[in-house]
């Protein structure tokens, strides 16, 4: 783990969202704190929007569908749950894991 | 007609004289009656008077007896953490945490919040039935499915996929059971929501997802009542396998198109709902955003096997009056409804002097051309016959969206949107004016000034 960057991730949801966006958050969440106990580099920043004018200042946030990740400022996903396979891959190489691991 | 018969006819694509509102008034009936959502999902007589206030304020053509994704995962003994502004939200998943599946029994009358749920659809359905139709909600089987085993789902249906036939056949059977007890409790229309079907492809959906949830329209259906397919997130490729499963209606959200949902629904002969924006309208929206996107919807939807709704449940927080501008509309009473609003205080415009003006005025009251189809149409037919006349005719558009155009609107006496005027008198209502028709109309009122 010596030399790792530390990752940030940035989990924006909506304060008050639909049943189908509150249970893809919850399991967005639950998959991300997974991951952060797994690869020990991540600092999860969870985003909860009370209203749309404080979106624009939300750094890499282009699709304003949620819940959204974003990952050192690029956006991943957009209102759907994602492989974390892919999630694991995006963060080991945004660390600087050697590409053995 | 009845509100209830009016959704039951839509719902079975039949022509209706107007097209039925259901909003999805969820955890905001309990913003309604001033408690949590907390107090309100734990609560009968919360529910019932929720629900009871939604239908007195928003004048709905049917109401959910209650919008809880959750109920069927706790009464299994999945946990739940709940919310002051939201629904609760699953936080244990047995099956991942080391539960059977030969370990979970279907929930009955007596498990979880059932009592509670029964209670108030009992006395909802006894109340309001004859008035509106009551949907009884059901989690569809993959959301239970994905409630129960977590994320580690989507691994299983690759590597294990019998064992996620088995979790998906006991699902069924909660499903089925919770619709028995809701029908029994006297729900109209058994909605089978399922969001997390939107997470996989059509093919995955076929083969996960159709089998299971055909045998549970079969049971509603069975029972002689009705039955809606409901799914919320980009399910855009799987309409076509939800129409197979073979619900009376599709219901979906604001991911998805509603001309691309109606083409499909049509072909089956199914009946489609939706899909007016949650968030950036009727959460965070005007009275005439939410107006403009109601009509807009019904326009695309018409009047036979569309019902209109939100695209999920509404909001805690939504305002009031973004909703009962819907129903303003949906009751032909937009301009009552403007007029009962004080936002209008101060502004004050200037009717022409349209007897003593030098050229025929034409007034077009629109939400907004570029955002309304009807007013669009309207706005290019009447464009197009002034053009043939240079400066002896002129055309206004007055956006609704603009106070200035709301007060202009109640000094005509327009009441519904979008209306054409000539020379101040109203003309075409909600009717897109034939261009010959039009021009002739126009023809006259300069021969009546001499022009």
């Amino acid at each position: 783990m010596m030399g790792l960057k530390r990752v940030n991730v940035k989990i924006v949801e909506s304060k008050q969202p639909c049943s189908a966006c509150l249970i893809t958050g919850n399991l967005v969440r639950e998959m991300m704190d997974k991951i952060s106990r797994e690869l020990g580099c991540v600092d999860i920043e969870n985003i909860k929007l009370s209203d749309l004018k404080n979106v624009h200042s939300i750094k890499g946030l282009e699709v304003e569908n949620f819940p959204a990740i974003i990952i050192n400022g690029e956006q991943i996903t957009a209102g759907s749950l994602p492989i974390k396979s892919n999630i694991i891959s995006i963060i080991k190489k945004e660390a600087g894991y050697d590409e053995k691991d | 007609m009845n509100s209830k018969q009016l959704v039951l006819d839509a719902l079975k694509c039949k022509e209706v004289e107007r097209v039925p509102w259901v909003p999805f008034v969820g955890c905001h009936a309990a913003k309604l009656i001033n408690v949590t959502a907390e107090e309100y999902f734990k609560n009968a007589d919360n529910i019932i008077n929720g629900v009871t206030k939604a239908y007195e304020v928003y004048r709905p053509d049917a109401l959910p007896a209650l919008f809880d994704l959750q109920v069927e995962a706790e009464a299994i003994g999945c946990k739940l953490k709940y919310a002051d502004t939201n629904p609760p939200s699953v936080v244990t998943h047995p099956l991942e945490d080391g539960a059977k599946l030969s370990d979970l029994k279907v929930p009955d009358e007596s498990a979880g919040r059932f009592p509670i749920i029964l209670k108030a659809m009992r006395k909802i359905c006894s109340t309001l039935g004859d008035k509106i139709a009551i949907y009884g909600l059901i989690t569809g089987p993959f959301t239970l499915a994905l409630h129960l085993l977590g994320t580690d789902i989507f691994y299983k249906m690759v590597d294990e996929p019998e064992y996620v036939h088995e979790l998906l056949k006991f699902t069924k059977s909660v499903c089925i059971n919770t619709a028995r007890m809701y029908i029994e409790a006297g729900a109209d229309v058994i909605a089978v929501v399922d969001p997390m079907t939107s997470q996989i492809s059509p093919r995955d959906f076929a083969k996960f997802v159709s089998p299971y949830a055909k045998e549970i329209f079969k049971f509603i259906k069975s029972r002689e009542k009705l039955c809606s397919f409901f799914v919320c997130g980009n399910a855009k490729n799987n309409i076509e396998e939800m129409c197979k499963c073979n619900p009376n209606n599709i219901s979906i959200d604001e991911n998805i198109p509603l001309e691309y949902v109606k083409s499909v629904c049509n072909k089956y002969g199914i009946s489609f709902g939706g899909n007016i924006k949650l968030t950036v309208t009727m959460l965070f929206g005007t009275p005439t955003d939410n107006i403009n996107d109601a009509e807009n919807c019904m326009s695309i939807g018409g009047k036979t096997g569309y019902i209109l709704s939100p695209g999920c449940d509404i909001p805690f927080d939504t305002p009031e009056e973004n909703i009962k501008a819907i129903s303003s509309l949906v009751h032909g009473e937009v301009r009552k409804f403007l007029q009962s609003t004080n936002v209008l205080e101060g502004i004050n415009i200037k009717i022409p002097d349209y007897k003593n003006e030098k050229q025929v005025i034409v007034d077009i009251v629109t939400i907004d051309s570029a955002s309304c189809a009807p007013c669009q149409y309207m706005v290019e037919a009447v464009k197009n016959s002034c053009s043939q006349f240079g400066s002896k005719v002129k055309w206004v558009e007055h956006k609704i969206k603009e106070k200035e155009s709301v007060v202009f609107m109640l000094k005509m006496g327009v009441s519904n949107i979008p209306t054409t005027l000539i020379d101040g008198e109203i003309k075409y209502v909600s009717i897109i004016p034939d261009e010959n028709a039009l021009t002739e109309e126009i023809k006259k009122a300069l021969a009546k000034k001499g022009l």
